[in-house]
């Protein structure tokens, strides 16, 4: 079995005449220690996919697994327990708490899991041991990004979600941020699926799935994935 | 544009709410309790107005009769003026005995009743009955006059039975206070309204009227002046009828005395005919008693001479019986004698025989020799013949004489015939004597000698016959005798024996007679012991008599001093704030007013800050759309007036909603709470436009302004900058963390929170405030009630340590203070009398009615602990004073300063402020017993405070005490502290009042920054939701701050309470009662625990919208 499996997944907006279909019988894998792109248009359901991988939201029909566990059947609780000790979560606004500094937000995620990386330590990884005592405000787009990666990492998650990582970020400082991402799933083989629009970025990835109209369009599977450094959008 | 602010009205609709509530609350608040008063004074004018409460009251000591009221009615200004009978009495009513209820005539004109239930009476013997007090299971029942009232109460009434027909109010009694009373348990339980036929009394106790012009509304400057215009000429009109009383009374009296006097001399009278009597009769006693002596001594004496008698009678009849034996003896004797007698008798004959024989021998001889001288003889035959012839004639008168004799007569015939024929011989033998003396002649001699023998022997027979004759008829007369003795002898015994019979029936009879005297004597006796038993009585009775005449004498010469000292009549003349009701109306609405004063002050800020958060995040989430709008071309007072359109209509529609519910609920509310003490109408609506509408515009400016202030800043900004997102807020370092050693020590999570709560100054201080003012207003709620519970625990258990009041009806002097004391030594542990006055005390300016106390020999010891923070207060010496703390408060006094009492009618005197002690509840200046006399002129003493004895039922020793007729009326301390307490039962109300304010205070402001908190933090929450935060751990992260700003506005809360309860406290501050300031630890408690509640109901209600924050759609957007 692979490590994420997606098994007919469906999940359903509203009701009767307003009833939108997000997702319809998705099915797709993704192999441990894979990065993994998931590229569609806005609107295609591609965050409704991460909401409900990442354990933030329900889905309507189907299944889906997380190294043999069905995450879909879990209750609230379970699904906090889920995202606090097995997913990290990198998101396109960062989305890091204003009123702590660098180093508290990644200590306020590594504190909550069962065997964290100390937080000093992946800030220092991730570039900013120089940084750490600073607020977000007083950080650069990429630097929030950084903490904000740093904070996911920090908790050691068996599963990196990104969505859009990038999206606020300019190209260069974009592509140190999957630089980042790519390096620490080699690493650490860690599983990482980042979600984007950008189909520029599958060319780094292990697998590709293509989401279209909430659908799957098509997932392929690259041996030998770019290094980022060498993309170019 | 519209549509536009209607639309935002409707996403943001909770916090459109809250600028809405917040007014309304503020505008309900303020205007409710303004309103109260003036509802409830509203009500109070309606009601007197209806029912034409009296504006002056009159009274007498001397009562007042039909002519007063008529008078009075006639009297200028005098709309209506009516008399009114009232009086207290004991009554088994409602199941209870002996209750003390205040009993009125009905009235018609002032004071009107109002009929609560059932109808008016019809008969004279029914009643109406207090509806506060009873409620309608008491229709149809009965109140019945307990037999145990005094003679002079149940003489005032009517009938005995009184059937309850209706229900009422009295304007009299507007709130529950009943008042006191000088009989029973000395508090009146309820009042009931009688027809004036059913009270006999035959003067008015009281005489109300009602003037005209007195329209003004109740306790108006308008309607006191109008009522103080008309005083004057009342009080002149009263002296003057008090005065026509007095003379009546007089008259009647001295009518009365002067009547009593004449039965008193009557009396007098026929108590001294009835002494004469009594002298009279025992005088007469005494004679029948000396009589009765007398007759004992006549019956002894009879006695004496009957036994005499007797006893003589006896010894004669036994001297007969021995003399009759002695002379049976004798006669036996005599018979004895008579037969030797006889016998000689016969002897003699015997030897008259011989002696006749030797005679007739001789004379044989004789005749032999008279033979012989025979022829001698025949010569003197003849002489001797007619010898013979005479000697027959002798024989035969012998014959005739021995005749007699019965028995012996033949012997004696015999003899006499021997005699005779001795003769014969005899004559025989004389004549042949003579013929022997003639023959013989010489024997003549011889013969003579014969002759003078035979005639001595005829002589000695003669004489022996004579003597034997003699002897014969001594013999024949002592037989005779003898005879007759003897027959005497059974006549004698017949006699003795009739003697003695005779005897015996005297005895009998004298001891017949005796018996009979002393029958009569011991009757006599017995007679005598009655009449002296019925004089002793009728001598008890005379003294009874005397005594009570003595009595009469004592009561009319009391009657006649009564008279002497009659009282001239104490009048008075007295307004409405007399009434217990109408005086504790005004303060009780005051406090209303007090609380009225301070706390919508505070919905104020809350209001404004309120509106000023609210909008400013209005602005700022819509910032864009501001931005947008600018953009396009509007103008800054075209999007300011979108949101002023957004607060305006939030605080107009607040205003409307809060004063129409403020001014409609809380009056009522309030109300509800005073119904505990005035149940007597419904309160009446009452609306204040220009209050309304001040207020409400009042909100609405703080509100525009808020908004403006809000909305100024963010639209002050280039349309460029407000449509670029406003980038987050930085982060920032708290003066803590420059304290690393403390910093270092707090969790984690806890510094977030102090950073976060530290993060919005604005925020901060807003729910510091309002925390702060939610634990100040429950501290002022609390505090008040602490204060007045206070003053009465103080005052009852600190102060206060006799159990009860005595009040006189007359002086007592030291005397009659023992006899007192010694009569109730059983009710009366310890006992301190005391003379006490009203009187104005003044110091520098200000001038307080105050008691004026002197203890009567002795000091307060015991009775009254004065003492202050450093220990007892001295009692004063002359010349000084010891006050308590309110009045020196009030008068700016302390220890060492002039103090002056200025009594009516008599100079002032100043005295140095010794000591000032702690006293709660009216002003007190004590003195010395000289420094009394000195202001008073006069030291009647009529007042006693009792300590009953340890473990005594207290209203078992007032009742003794009351029972004594010396005492008016007695006031047990429990009694005044239950109704005291009672009273100030309401207090829990307002207190409620105030905590469903500030409860309504802290929720609006919690809730509106906890949601703002929420809404402006969303991401932040989403964030750490998605981080893996457990629902309580998002819980904590969220409310921590929350808690911590609680507790920070709690601690700010207590001194804003504090300085907000002395603030109110200083408000409803009441003459004559010292508030003691104060809020009990335990308030503190609860006012603590109360705003936590308050902030764990809002935390409560605000998890449930974190709850429903979605994670996924709180991060996406990007706004």
């Amino acid at each position: 079995m692979a490590f994420v499996e997606f098994q007919n997944v469906c999940k359903t907006y509203g009701a009767g005449e307003a009833r939108i279909d997000a997702l319809r019988d998705v099915s797709f894998e993704i192999e441990q220690g894979e990065i993994c792109v998931i590229v569609g248009a806005s609107g295609a359901g591609k965050t409704t996919l991460l909401n409900i991988l990442g354990g933030m939201d329900r889905l309507s029909e189907g299944k889906v697994f997380l190294d043999g566990r069905e995450i879909s059947a879990c209750s609230a609780k379970q699904l906090t327990e889920y995202r606090r000790h097995s997913v990290g979560f990198v998101f396109q606004f960062y989305n890091l708490l204003a009123n702590m500094t660098a180093l508290e937000n990644v200590e306020i995620a590594a504190q909550l899991c069962r065997d964290p990386l100390p937080a000093a330590e992946v800030l220092r990884a991730v570039g900013l041991g120089e940084r750490m005592g600073n607020f977000p405000a007083e950080l650069s787009g990429g630097e929030q990004q950084r903490v904000a990666i740093a904070r996911a990492l920090a908790k050691n998650p068996r599963l990196l979600l990104c969505d859009e990582p990038t999206g606020a970020l300019d190209d260069q400082t974009g592509k140190q941020i999957l630089k980042l991402l790519q390096d620490q799933s080699r690493e650490k083989h860690m599983t990482v699926v980042i979600i984007t629009h950008n189909s520029a970025l599958t060319a780094m990835a292990d697998r590709v799935i293509r989401i279209r109209n909430g659908g799957i369009a098509g997932v392929t599977t690259c041996d030998s994935p770019t290094p980022v450094e060498q993309i170019v959008w | 544009m519209l549509k536009l602010t209607l639309r935002s009205i409707r996403r943001s609709f909770g916090r459109y709410l809250a600028i809405l509530l917040i007014v309304a609350l503020g505008v309900g608040f303020f205007c409710g309790l303004r309103l109260t008063k003036t509802a409830m004074l509203h009500t109070l004018d309606r009601y007197t107005k209806r029912l034409d409460f009296f504006d002056l009251r009159l009274v007498s000591t001397l009562g007042l009769t039909e002519a007063d009221v008529e008078a009075a009615a006639g009297l200028p200004g005098v709309r209506l003026a009516e008399g009114s009978k009232a009086t207290d009495v004991l009554v088994n009513a409602a199941g209870q005995t002996d209750l003390v209820y205040h009993c009125i005539s009905l009235p018609t004109q002032v004071n009107r009743l109002k009929l609560q239930s059932g109808r008016l009476p019809e008969k004279p013997d029914e009643c109406l009955a207090d509806a506060w007090n009873l409620n309608k299971a008491v229709l149809g029942s009965e109140i019945t006059i307990s037999e145990k009232n005094e003679a002079d109460t149940l003489d005032c009434f009517a009938h005995r039975r009184f059937t309850v027909v209706g229900l009422v109010f009295s304007p009299l009694y507007l709130n529950f206070e009943r008042g006191g009373s000088s009989i029973g348990s000395g508090s009146v339980s309820a009042y009931f309204y009688v027809p004036e036929d059913a009270l006999l009394m035959d003067y008015y106790t009281d005489l109300y009227l009602k003037l005209s012009g007195t329209d003004g509304a109740v306790y108006s400057d308008r309607y006191d002046s109008a009522v103080d215009a008309r005083r004057a000429e009342v009080e002149a009109f009263l002296d003057q009828r008090v005065a026509l009383r007095y003379d009546a009374i007089r008259q009647e009296a001295q009518d009365r005395l002067d009547e009593a006097k004449d039965k008193l001399d009557s009396k007098r009278a026929e108590l001294e005919d009835a002494k004469a009597e009594l002298a009279d009769g025992n005088r007469q006693f005494a004679d029948a008693k000396q009589a009765y002596e007398d007759g004992t001594a006549a019956l002894a004496d009879e006695r004496a001479e009957a036994e005499q008698l007797l006893a003589d009678a006896k010894a004669e009849l036994e001297q007969s019986e021995k003399t009759l034996a002695a002379q049976k003896r004798s006669l036996e004797q005599s018979k004895r004698e008579l037969a030797a007698a006889e016998e000689q008798l016969r002897k003699s004959a015997e030897a008259l025989r011989q002696a006749t024989e030797e005679y007739e021998a001789a004379s044989t001889e004789l005749n032999g020799r008279i033979a012989a001288a025979q022829t001698a003889r025949e010569a003197a035959q003849a002489a001797v013949e007619e010898k013979t012839a005479a000697l027959r004639a002798a024989a035969e008168r012998l014959t005739a004489l021995l005749a007699a004799p019965e028995r012996d007569s033949e012997a004696i015939a015999a003899a006499a015939a021997e005699a005779d024929r001795c003769r014969e011989e005899l004559n025989a033998a004389s004549a042949q004597l003579l013929a022997l003396i003639a023959q013989q002649q010489a024997g003549a001699a011889e013969l003579q000698a014969a002759q003078a023998q035979l005639e001595a022997g005829r002589q000695e027979l003669d004489r022996q016959q004579a003597a034997y004759d003699a002897a014969a008829r001594e013999i024949a007369r002592n037989r005779t005798a003898l005879t007759t003795a003897e027959q005497q002898i059974p006549q004698a015994e017949e006699a003795i024996a009739a003697g003695w019979e005779e005897y015996e029936s005297r005895k009998a009879e004298a001891e017949a007679r005796l018996q009979e005297a002393q029958e009569a004597l011991d009757e006599a006796q017995t007679e005598l012991r009655r009449t002296r038993v019925e004089l002793d009585e009728a001598g008890v009775e005379l003294r009874r008599g005397q005594l009570r005449l003595d009595e009469a004498q004592a009561e009319y010469e009391e009657g006649l001093q009564e008279l002497e000292s009659l009282d001239h009549g104490q009048s008075y003349v007295l307004d409405r704030g007399s009434n217990v009701g109408y005086a504790c109306y005004e303060s009780d609405s005051d406090i209303v007013e007090g609380v009225s004063r301070v706390f919508p002050l505070f919905f104020f800020l809350v209001a404004a800050l309120v509106c000023i958060t609210t909008m400013t995040r209005m602005v700022e989430e819509q910032r864009t759309q501001a931005g947008v709008l600018k953009a396009i071309g509007y103008g800054n007072a075209a999007i300011l007036a979108q949101y002023l359109l957004y607060s305006g209509s939030a605080s107009v529609l607040g205003c409307a909603i809060g004063s129409l519910l403020g001014s409609w609920f809380l009056p009522k509310m309030i109300w509800q709470a005073y119904n505990i003490m005035y149940g007597f109408s419904d309160i009446l609506w009452a609306f204040d436009w220009p209050l309304v509408l001040i207020s409400s515009l009042a909100f609405l400016i703080c509100a525009m302004a808020a908004t403006w202030y809000a909305c100024g800043r963010a639209l002050s900004r280039p349309a460029a900058e407000l449509l670029r997102a406003k980038a987050p807020r930085a982060g920032r370092r708290v003066l803590l963390e420059r304290i690393p050693f403390l910093w270092r020590k707090l969790p984690f999570l806890r510094k977030v929170s102090v950073r976060n709560v530290l993060r919005d100054r604005r925020r901060m201080v807003m729910v510091i405030l309002g925390i702060g003012g939610c634990t100040a207003l429950l501290l002022t709620g609390y505090g008040i009630r602490d204060s007045i519970t206070g003053v009465i625990d103080y005052q009852f258990e600190e102060v206060t340590q006799y159990d009860m009041t005595v009040n006189f009806h007359r002086a007592m002097d030291s005397s009659v203070q023992e006899v007192f004391l010694a009569q109730h030594a059983g009710s009366i542990g310890s006992a301190r009398f005391l003379r006490q006055s009203t009187v104005d005390a003044s110091a520098s300016g200000a001038v307080k009615t105050v008691y004026a106390v002197s203890a009567v020999s002795g000091t307060m010891e015991g009775f009254v602990d004065q003492h202050d923070e450093n220990g007892p207060v001295p009692y004063p010496g002359d010349g000084e004073c010891v006050i308590n703390d309110g009045l020196a408060d009030a008068l700016k006094l302390s220890v060492g300063d002039r103090l002056t009492l200025r009594p009516s009618g008599r100079a002032e005197a100043t005295f140095r402020v010794s000591g000032i002690f702690r006293n709660y509840v009216y002003h007190y200046v004590y003195l010395s017993e000289r420094g009394y006399a000195d202001v008073f002129g006069n030291t009647d003493v009529r007042l006693a405070l009792i300590c009953a004895p340890e473990g005594a039922d207290l209203h078992a020793v007032s009742a003794d005490l009351a029972s004594d007729e010396q005492v008016s009326n007695v006031m047990v301390n429990v009694d005044q502290r239950a109704r005291i307490e009672t009273m100030l039962k309401s207090m829990n109300y307002i207190v409620l009042v105030v905590i469903v304010c500030a409860g309504a205070l802290a929720f609006i402001v919690l809730y509106n920054l906890t949601n703002i908190s929420i809404i402006e933090r969303m991401r932040e929450i989403a964030t750490v939701k998605v981080l893996g935060f457990y629902d309580r751990e998002t819980d904590q992260y969220v409310f921590r701050e929350n808690w911590i700003l609680t507790v920070l506005g709690l601690i700010a809360g207590y001194p804003m309470g504090w300085a907000l309860h002395r603030y109110v406290m200083k408000q409803i501050r009441i003459d004559m009662i010292s508030f003691d300031t104060r809020i009990a630890p335990l308030s503190l408690l609860y006012a603590a625990g109360l705003t936590l509640l308050f902030g764990l109901i809002v935390n409560l209600a605000m998890r449930r919208r974190l709850r429903c924050i979605h994670m996924a759609e709180a991060l996406k957007s990007g706004e």
